[in-house]
């Protein structure tokens, strides 16, 4: 499955769209909920500078073992049984992520779009979509990103430019009224969605350049902050953090605000369908390092025949994860930030350094 | 033990089969002897109850008289040819030959034969090859080899315009359905001895014979080995047309989308050869094979490349536009009126709401009887005798569109849906994308009215994944859009000018990438000051060579944006009519 290669800049189109799918319509509630205000600050400086540490220490990590995934060198580092448990964990975590990701399909479906229709609906749809481009692999998965990260980035441009009218500068003021730290605690939710770029532990064995890890993740992160920094900027300006921090999905009230010479309205309908491509790309990436590393460890060969078993446990946990939406909303903004942490940030961590005093790997060592 | 069982099945077939002895025909390799009565005997019995196969049998020569016969299928050969250019000389000419002459097939064919194309043949298999083919086969008695004469020649449809892909400018020619003359209208186009036509013949009993036409140097020589593999793979009584070589051959049977592209135009299959495809011909049918195709190509009209780049590019967007209509305009309708109404401006939405009232049907219902409707009408105009068709155009718009909507059975917007859509459909240059795109409309219906928007979207999103997933002969079938290729963007959603198209697809011409030299712009000659221009001058372009201005044009080079080019023209004047008193 590693004949698979996929050019650097995929890769950084990729992990756009994977983290952005779901931070446009959760993060800037969550951030403006703590931040007030200096959401948008909490986004483009605190999130990023996470962004960048997990980019840095997941990049190299990854490139001592330039052809392995993190379940393959795990052992290699810590031993066998510790490195077993850590690719056990990291199989956990990308199944209960996509389980999570679905939910936040479906929720956001159902309260966007048909609210009669069952979640189920949504979410068997969404996992029969990933499943598919799951099977077919990295390459097809990362060139149907190509496709709809264009139409993503269109929905974005028009969300944010036929806005401009109903925008106040005035919502952001005062700025910094109650010090730093209400951003930093801001800054929690975001950083846990930037940190999603650490995906490319699975992914770097298909980069085509691995070198070029490092750069095309970085760039992602950046990219992301691009994106999202205007967007939570934009809703702050349009609704003021009070109330934006009401809303569930802010963007979505933003998008239905476009409205276009009295002809062109209520094209929320619209937007929300590209979001859905988006939602089907980032549920694919996950499912992808979801099969990918059970695969590995379980020591199969071939991953393939594991998309549907890990498929319907997605679903099912999807459903039995959460009582409602609240619920969902609670444990992104409580619990998701340190779960995400840890398996974003500090398991790597912790790995560099062991990579890095006991000096094992091949191409780690020269660069 | 399974695989024992299967051969031991495959022999038990083979055995009953009724086409065991022609097939024990068809491989034979009894060779020619040197008594003539042997062989026409033989041959007789083959060619028994054929009262088209004809044996002319006559001496030349005098003394002693050589036996020979004739042998040819009427009304495959010009016979004047064969009377007055080889029938005539061997009785008459013969003569004067010395007796040994006659002995030597190297002299029959050197003095006696008068034409052009003379083929030996020394077994009784090429030997029947040659006759049923329309070749006259000399077999004269003492010789143990044959003469095949090329003396083809047979009723056929002239060269018309291809009714399928009608242009406005452009070449008229369209392929017939001879072989001979499919390969002549590619070798007039394209006139290199590295145009490559390897011919194999493919059917037992049909012996269809089947070119296999690249441009050596262009095309991907791994994809010319696996098209021979797999025209090789195919082992079937027949061949009638080029679509029976296209299921042999495409990549994904099940697949909607075609993965082989057929053409009828000469210079479209000669434009695609220049860009390293690879053309299949296949004889008694005007439809070439092209492979690999990707999917843009599928939107590319020859005629995109003749018309001048703006307007070929606007052609480009409409058919863009229209290829949407055609796929997603009834969905999108359907989900609107069920689930979105809300998108509607409130006029529209009143009149569409108001249009609606008194139809008895949802949405769905209404729009797939008005589609299969439509669809019907589509396939009986096609097989209508073409005096009848007028009369269904005429039932298919007055009576089903008029009436059912003063019916009320279908409401006005719908008709409008439908129509449009039917348009939109035949803006496709390729007729089996456009099936594609016919077919999966209907699956599209169905999910916009069961799940709106998003039902449509989930649709797109499992045509995109399976498009991406998508190969030609092992090329991605969305190619240049997904891997994504800049440069060959020029090409897809626009047509950009001629000189502009500098190199050819990556995918699939990139053996010799680069097809034209850059900097063609056409630039307009410098007026008077102007030289004769450098002979390496197509690196710079047009630089005057003038003494004077030479200078003047590096600077102005230099300086950038209009407003210097405005200022040198200015000064340009001025010091034009400084000089004229």
């Amino acid at each position: 499955m590693k004949n698979e290669k996929v050019p650097s800049s995929q890769m950084t189109f990729l992990l756009v769209t994977t983290v952005t799918a779901t931070a446009f319509l959760f993060v800037p509630a969550l951030t403006s909920e703590v931040a007030g205000n200096d959401g948008w600050m909490s986004v483009l400086f605190i999130a990023t500078a996470f962004g960048i540490v997990v980019a840095l220490v997941c990049t190299k990590l990854g490139l001592f073992f330039p052809e392995e995934t993190v379940i393959e060198y795990a052992p290699k580092l810590v031993g066998t049984f510790l490195g077993k448990l850590i690719g056990v964990l990291y199989v956990f975590f990308f199944i209960h992520i996509n389980a999570i990701i679905v939910r936040e399909f479906g929720d956001f479906l159902v309260t966007a779009f048909l609210p009669e229709t069952p979640v189920l609906v949504f979410n068997i749809v969404v996992v029969v979509l990933a499943a598919s481009a799951t099977r077919n692999g990295m390459e097809v998965t990362s060139r149907m990103n190509q496709f709809v990260f264009p139409l993503f980035l269109g929905v974005w441009f028009i969300i944010m430019a036929l806005n401009v009218q109903e925008m106040d500068l005035q919502n952001l003021l005062p700025i910094l009224e109650n010090g730093v730290k209400p951003v930093l605690a801001g800054g929690l939710t975001p950083s846990a969605w930037r940190g999603e770029v650490a995906i490319i532990l699975m992914f770097l064995p298909f980069l085509n350049k691995p070198k070029e890890a490092a750069k095309s993740v970085l760039l992602a992160v950046f990219l992301i902050g691009f994106f999202l920094a205007p967007l939570i900027l934009a809703s702050t300006m349009v609704f003021g953090s009070t109330q934006e921090a009401h809303f569930v999905f802010p963007t979505l009230e933003l998008a239905k605000y476009v409205s276009v010479g009295e002809f062109i309205e209520r094209i929320e309908a619209v937007i929300v369908i590209v979001w859905v491509a988006g939602l089907t790309v980032k549920v694919a990436a996950f499912y992808l390092a979801s099969v990918i590393s059970a695969a590995q460890v379980l020591n199969v060969a071939e991953y393939r025949p594991l998309v549907i078993p890990i498929g319907i446990i997605t679903l099912v946990y999807s459903i039995v994860l959460f009582d409602n939406s609240r619920q969902l909303v609670h444990f992104l903004a409580q619990v998701f930030p340190f779960y995400a942490y840890t398996f974003e940030l500090f398991i790597p961590t912790m790995l560099l350094i062991v990579a890095l005093i006991r000096r094992k790997g091949g191409q780690g060592n020269a660069s | 033990m399974f695989r024992k069982w299967k051969k031991l099945l495959k022999k038990f077939l083979s055995k009953n089969s009724p086409d065991q002895q022609l097939r024990e025909l068809d491989k034979n390799n009894h060779p020619l002897s040197a008594n003539l009565e042997k062989n026409v005997t033989y041959i007789r019995k083959a060619f028994d109850k054929c009262n088209d196969f004809i044996i002319r049998e006559f001496d030349v020569g005098m003394n002693p008289p050589v036996k020979v016969a004739l042998l040819y299928i009427d009304g495959l050969v010009n016979k004047k040819l064969l009377t007055d250019g080889l029938v005539r000389a061997l009785m008459y000419d013969a003569g004067q030959l010395k007796a040994t002459d006659l002995r030597s097939a190297e002299a029959f064919r050197k003095k006696l034969i008068a034409f052009t194309e003379v083929k030996t043949s020394s077994n009784m298999r090429d030997l029947f090859g040659s006759v049923l083919t329309g070749e006259a086969v000399l077999m004269v008695d003492g010789l143990e080899k044959a003469f095949a004469l090329s003396s083809q020649d047979w009723l056929q449809r002239a060269i018309e315009e291809p009714e399928t892909e009608a242009i406005v400018r452009g070449p008229k020619e369209g392929f017939s359905e001879s072989l001979q003359t499919n390969i002549t209208l590619l070798r007039r186009r394209i006139k290199t001895p590295r145009l490559k036509t390897e011919t194999m013949k493919i059917g037992r009993l049909t012996n269809t014979a089947v070119c296999i036409s690249y441009v050596d140097g262009i095309v991907n020589d791994k994809i010319v080995e696996e098209v021979r593999q797999r025209l090789k793979r195919i082992d079937v009584d027949g061949i009638l047309e080029s679509g029976y070589i296209e299921e042999y051959i495409e990549d994904s049977p099940l697949s909607m989308f075609p993965t082989v592209n057929s053409t009828e135009r000469p210079d479209k299959v000669a434009g695609s050869l220049l860009e390293g495809q690879v053309a299949i011909i296949v004889d008694t049918t005007p439809f070439v094979l092209l492979v690999p195709v990707t999917f843009p190509q599928l939107l590319q009209a020859s005629e995109d490349y003749y018309l001048r780049w703006p307007y070929a590019s606007f052609i480009r967007l409409i058919r863009f536009v229209a290829l949407n209509i055609a796929l997603l305009l009834p969905p999108f309708y359907i989900a609107i009126v069920t689930y979105h109404q809300e998108m509607l401006p409130t006029p529209l939405l009143i009149s569409i709401a108001g249009a609606r009232e008194g139809v008895p049907f949802p949405a769905f219902i209404e729009a797939l009887l008005m589609e299969a409707t439509f669809e019907v009408l589509r396939e009986a105009g096609v097989r209508l005798p073409k005096t009848i068709g007028q009369a269904i155009s005429i039932v298919g718009a007055l009576v089903i569109g008029e009436a059912a909507v003063t019916a009320g059975l279908v409401s006005p917007a719908m008709v409008i849906v439908v129509a449009l859509t039917a348009i939109s459909s035949f803006t496709l240059p390729s007729y089996s994308g456009a099936f594609a795109l016919r077919i999966l409309r209907f699956p599209l219906m169905a999910l916009a009215a069961a799940l709106g928007l998003f039902g449509i979207m989930a649709g797109l999103l499992a045509m995109l994944i399976h498009l991406c997933a998508l190969r030609s002969f092992g090329v991605p079938y969305i190619a240049p859009l997904a891997p994504l290729s800049l440069s060959d963007l020029k090409d897809i959603l626009i047509r950009v000018p001629w000189w502009g198209l500098r190199t050819r697809p990556r995918m699939h011409g990139y053996k010799e990438p680069v097809r034209q030299e850059s900097n063609q712009k056409p630039k307009p000659p410098q007026r008077r000051t102007a030289g004769p221009r450098q002979s390496g001058g197509s690196k710079q372009g047009a630089v005057p060579k003038g003494a004077g201005s030479s200078k003047k044009a590096a600077s102005s080079k230099q300086e950038s944006g209009s407003q210097a080019s405005l200022k040198k023209i200015l000064q340009q004047m001025a010091g034009r009519k400084k000089e004229k008193p």
